[in-house]
């Protein structure tokens, strides 16, 4: 079983600041992290490998300094990490970002199986995973939170619903994406760390990816545009209620009533 | 493994009108997509172009009828043994052969599990964006502005596809109030084929053990236990007052975390996103990732003992005490009525 999970560095949300002039995201100098969910996309990874053989391979996409997430993955266990840096990627939405990867991917083949998070942190789009799998071709199943089975060229998958969920019977290869409750994230080993810091990725750069075409590539291939960002509303000031539980309880009721 | 081609994109000159994709589930519309035809109405009258819906299912007939009593110009109907469950693949294919003949020039969704399976899919397909998770929707001229929060609604940001036809976008549910229904039906039907292979992934079942709880996305009121509930025995508190209030029950991540309830409960960024009447918020702190899945709730009330806790923050009405002393006065209280 050859698997490749998408990881991203992104900023830990609880860091970010704005500046209260402009209203923009203050990036400089915040350390980066591994995309929380894409931990345990990765964790699931390298179950599967304790399983059934095979290799983890981590794809990451990012500036070059980007490098928390591969690392933090081969820390876990992953045996090897491809970075795609390059200039030309650089100010890329979702769209670019999704097209590049897949080049990134069908470069690399030989896999049986690609693993994402089910969204980043901070972009919130949740748009990687399908999207890559619609320019691959391959089936998708998202929101994944329990690999029922996985062999023989299909897998059976449950995706996660508003109600319940759905069993998902795939071909493999297929791209999966999960959510929290596949699995609890492992903490890595000190000689996992060790290694994590002399490892070295594989670079790809823009050039290398296959039947890219440079204008769908970085800001030259995003088709949108950020015009304005602000906090979010505050909300209005509350009242407190403070004394006996029933008294409490009678004045939360009648303020209700009102 | 075939690496796709590069999508030829539709044009702005060639693009018209608002396509609503009209999510059903066992033949029964979700509320979100009726909410889209409310802000899907508005921006169709300010371009002073037709509205339409897209149903895609099997023996959908009497949905698309049902869609004509909500002031939709044409309901685009694709009919299909390989639509009667939602399959990535199949709902794609579907949805973007009546885009690609349509040719709307805003196509909108809701955020339901559905809606950001496939949507990323077609959008892929067509070689656009699709801004998701979208909390409110406004026009610059011809051009869509999409407000949407991002770094966990840490900020918000208003994005345009200017060049991008056509311009997806998925909406959050309850950002807008659901479509009158008329008594009178207008508008006209189209049918369309579309030949659909079997997918790659195929549904096998819906598996809900849960069946007959509320969902959490669409209670009118929530209850949620935070780690100051003490335990996994007192969510069986939590759940009476839920019940007294006609609510669901929902949890911070620390409770699901401690194996107190189970993760479709969890409300927050790694959770669900609500947006009740009414949320209480039982024994928790107000975490950021927390806050973020419930803020938009109308009305807040937060039970803590810690009158600094920062959950007190979004809180319209803060009850400062013990849950355990609290929550029963509540069951009571609310029981009795008047
Ligand atoms: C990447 C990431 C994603 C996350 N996603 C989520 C998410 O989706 N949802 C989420 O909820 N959290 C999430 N978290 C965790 C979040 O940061 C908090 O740790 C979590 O919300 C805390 O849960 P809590 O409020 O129940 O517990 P605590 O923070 O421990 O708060 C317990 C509260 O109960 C009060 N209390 C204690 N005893 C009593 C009593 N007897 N009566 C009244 N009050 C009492 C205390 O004063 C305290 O305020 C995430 C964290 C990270 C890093
Ligand atoms: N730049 C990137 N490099 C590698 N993987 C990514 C990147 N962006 C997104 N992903 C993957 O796609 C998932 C969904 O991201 P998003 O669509 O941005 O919410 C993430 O959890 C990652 O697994």
């Amino acid at each position: 079983m050859n698997i490749v999970v998408c990881v991203k560095e992104i900023l830990d949300s609880a860091d970010v600041k704005f500046d209260a002039q402009t209203g923009r995201l203050v990036r400089d100098g915040q350390p980066g992290t591994i995309n929380a969910l894409d931990e345990y996309a990765v964790e699931e990874a390298l179950r599967l490998k304790e399983a059934h053989g095979g290799t983890v391979t981590v794809l990451s996409m990012g500036p070059a300094k980007a490098e928390a997430a591969w690392r933090h993955a081969i820390a876990m266990g992953a045996d090897k990490a491809i970075h795609v840096t390059d200039e030309a990627l650089a100010g890329g939405d979702t769209v670019a970002s999704a097209y590049a990867l897949s080049r990134a991917l069908a470069r690399k083949g030989d896999f049986d199986l690609v693993l994402c998070g089910s969204e980043t942190l901070d972009g919130n789009t949740a748009y990687v995973g399908p999207a890559v799998a619609q320019n691959l071709g391959l089936p998708c199943v998202t929101f994944v939170q329990k690999i029922e089975q996985i062999g023989d060229g299909k897998a059976v998958a449950q995706r996660m619903m508003e109600a319940g969920y759905d069993r998902v019977e795939t071909t493999l290869p297929a791209v999966m994406s999960v959510v929290k409750a596949i699995n609890e994230p492992r903490i890595s080993s000190l000689k996992g760390k060790m290694r994590a810091k002399k490892e070295a990725a594989e670079v790809v750069k823009a050039a290398d990816l296959p039947g890219a075409s440079a204008e769908r590539l970085g800001a030259t291939g995003s088709t949108s545009r950020v015009t304005r960002t602000f906090p979010p509303q505050g909300r209005p000031k509350g009242t407190l209620f403070e004394g006996e539980p029933d008294a409490i309880a009678d004045q939360l009721f009648n303020a209700l009533k009102g | 493994m075939e690496l796709m081609q590069d999508p030829v994109r539709l044009t702005p000159e060639a693009c018209k009108g608002v396509l609503v994709f009209a999510e059903q589930r066992g033949g029964k519309l979700v509320n979100v997509s009726l909410e889209l035809l409310t802000i899907g109405r508005t921006l169709a009258n300010q371009l002073g172009a037709p509205l339409c819906a897209a149903l895609l299912g099997q023996g959908v007939a009497d949905l698309a009828g049902e869609l004509q009593h909500y002031q939709v110009d044409e309901v685009h109907v694709v009919d299909n043994a390989e639509l009667a469950n939602f399959q990535d693949e199949t709902y794609a294919t579907a949805l973007t052969a009546v885009i690609q003949t349509l040719k709307p020039s805003i196509v909108l969704a809701g955020m339901t599990n559905v809606g950001r399976s496939f949507l990323p899919r077609v959008a892929a397909q067509l070689g656009v964006g699709l801004t998701s998770g979208c909390t409110a929707l406004s026009l610059d001229g011809q051009t869509l502005v999409a407000t949407r929060p991002a770094f966990g609604g840490t900020v918000y940001a208003d994005v345009v596809c200017e060049k991008a036809r056509p311009q997806m976008a998925t909406v959050r549910r309850k950002v807008y109030e659901p479509a009158a229904r008329q008594a009178t039906s207008g508008g006209t039907v189209v049918n369309h084929t579309v030949a659909l292979n079997a997918p790659k992934a195929k549904f096998l079942e819906n598996v809900n053990e849960l069946a007959g709880a509320l969902d959490l996305t669409e209670a009118d009121v929530i209850v949620s236990g935070g780690r100051g509930i003490g335990g996994p025995e007192f969510f069986d508190t939590i759940k009476e007052l839920a019940k007294v209030l006609g609510g669901a029950v929902g949890a911070s991540r620390a409770t699901v975390d401690a194996g107190w309830i189970d993760y479709s409960h969890q409300v927050g960024q790694t959770g669900k996103s609500v947006k009740p009447k009414i949320y209480f918020a039982c024994g928790i702190s107000g975490a950021i990732q927390h806050l973020v899945g419930m803020r938009n709730s109308d009305t807040i009330i937060a039970i803590n003992r810690d009158p600094e806790a920062p959950i007190f923050n979004v809180a319209t009405y803060g009850l400062v005490g013990d849950v355990k002393q609290i929550v029963p006065a509540l069951i009571k209280r609310f029981s009795q009525g008047r």
